[in-house]
């Protein structure tokens, strides 16, 4: 058998240095997205129902939500596995009708005007920032390596510790975040955990992604 | 107060009555979502639709749930409680238009005159922005044109009956009061109302001035909600992640492209020549 041409080792030799690394860059990443989203429905969810007319009359109707539940309040999150430990704090909305988080980085928020937990329906959505101009890292930089399994646990006002397990995280570009799956109220429990991610563009509005960690009721079918 | 026909119909999704035995299937869309309040002080009343008996003893300030019946054309009357059908009503109105996927209440109240009526009006349920609640105010009542106040400060201005105000705020609970229009006078109130988020919260003035008796009914749409329209969670660039490959990278990869190439023309003749 002949010797390969040099040129063919060459070749080879250049072929390798021009694929290798940026291969091996790329595969060295984590991945933006692991595990899949459970979809909305799957158990039957207490959705209050309407009432479709008996005729009855009454005194005044009930308002939807208007019991309060303050004990429902979630008042910490916690991710052990990647060190997310933060206080939280109820939340509205603020300028042009985004999900107005806490000054401080280091605080997460709850969407005061969705589900709580053991609600038994819908998302629960706390939020925080992955980092501050004025802070550095805030309380969910860590979120971007959450994997499926992962324990997550919220205190409520009441004392009692809800807990989750993560069961997805994403990668989802802001421009097509499907807002009303997110902040959905109805349908089956789930803990969403939104933070910033992805690139960061000064120019282009800053981070261009969300991170999205969902996570399921412990203890609830699957 | 008897054999009233009025003409409160012009309103854009009219409602009617019928008895559940004739409401076709929840999930149609030939329906119509419709609920009664009656605003007619001191008279307990039968409400019959296409003549039978819809409500029995229906009690002033009292508000039905919502009803989901067929789209049609419906006569609807108001008798004195126990009196029947076969007399002279106290209300009526006759070929009421009930057009599919309406959501309507019929009111029956006093006009500004104090004679007794039926209005109908079309409830907003489009959604409504994240934070904020609808609240709507009804002037059923037999009084002169009235401000509707919350903390204090005219929201609703001038409003006559049987007309209707609305608008978007910010959600949580106001101290509302009705006053005499363009005064301080309180008529009603004041009343804590709750404005749940994404819920369209109506509220109706009804009795008669004179009569000092004038009161407030509310009542609650549900899950109008919307979603906030973003997540705004980081400001540093701490977390960026780099998608873009970094230059020396891309420098390296160059290198070995362009020998690549280089050897690539050295192997070419070599094998031309064979």
């Amino acid at each position: 058998m002949r010797a390969p041409r040099p040129a063919a080792v060459a070749l080879a030799l250049c072929l390798g240095v021009a694929a290798g690394p940026p291969a091996a860059w790329a595969l060295g990443r984590p991945s933006a997205s692991i595990g899949a989203r459970p979809s909305a429905v799957g158990t039957p969810a207490p959705v209050p129902a309407t009432v479709t007319g008996d005729g009855a009359v009454r005194a005044q109707p009930a308002p939807a939500r208007a019991v309060p539940r303050p004990g429902q309040v979630p008042v910490r999150v916690r991710l052990p596995a990647q060190g997310i430990d933060a206080k939280v704090v109820p939340v509205g909305v603020g300028r042009d009708r985004a999900m107005a988080l806490p000054e401080d980085a280091r605080r997460a928020g709850w969407y005061r005007f969705g589900p709580r937990p053991r609600d038994g329906v819908g998302s629960v959505v706390v939020a925080a920032h992955v980092d501050s101009r004025v802070q550095g890292r805030g309380a969910f930089y860590p979120l971007r390596g959450a994997k499926p399994g992962d324990r997550v646990e919220v205190v409520t006002q009441d004392g009692r510790v809800t807990s989750y397990r993560v069961v997805a995280r994403e990668m989802l570009s802001k421009r097509a975040l499907p807002l009303e799956e997110l902040f959905r109220r109805d349908g089956r429990e789930v803990l969403t955990l939104i933070t910033c991610g992805g690139r960061y563009l000064r120019e282009a509005g800053g981070y261009q992604d969300n991170v999205v960690v969902t996570a399921m009721p412990m203890g609830a079918g699957r | 107060m008897i054999g009233r026909r009025t003409a409160a119909i012009g309103i854009a999704a009219a409602a009617g009555l019928v008895p559940l035995a004739f409401a076709a299937p929840a999930q149609s869309a030939e329906e119509a979502t419709v609920s009664v309040l009656h605003g007619v002080p001191d008279l307990t009343v039968d409400v019959y639709a296409n003549g039978e008996e819809l409500i029995p003893d229906f009690a002033p300030g009292t508000l039905t749930d919502p009803l989901q019946l067929p789209a049609g054309t419906y006569d609807l009357a108001v008798f004195p409680a126990g009196e029947g059908p076969d007399g002279d009503p106290a209300i009526e109105a006759n070929d009421v238009e009930v057009p599919g996927g309406a959501n309507a209440t019929v009111v029956a109240h006093l006009d500004a005159n104090g004679d007794p009526t039926l209005s109908l009006f079309a409830n907003d349920t489009s959604s409504v922005a994240a934070g904020q609640a609808r609240v709507t105010v009804r002037h059923t009542a037999a009084a002169p044109a009235v401000d509707v106040r919350a903390g204090e400060q005219p929201v609703f201005e001038g409003l006559e009956n049987p007309n209707e105000d609305s608008t978007d705020v910010a959600a949580g609970t106001v101290a509302a009061d009705v006053v005499l229009a363009g005064t301080s006078d309180v008529a009603i109130g004041p009343a804590d109302l709750d404005l749940a988020e994404g819920t369209h919260t109506i509220v109706y003035a009804w009795g008669s001035a004179e009569d000092d008796n004038l009161a407030l009914a509310t009542q609650t749409i549900g899950d109008l909600h919307s979603a906030p329209s973003a997540v705004p969670a980081g400001s540093a660039g701490l977390a960026d992640d780099g998608s873009v490959m970094p230059g020396w990278l891309v420098l390296t990869a160059a290198v070995g492209l362009a020998g690549a190439a280089a050897a690539a023309t050295r192997l070419v003749p070599a094998r031309a020549r064979r």
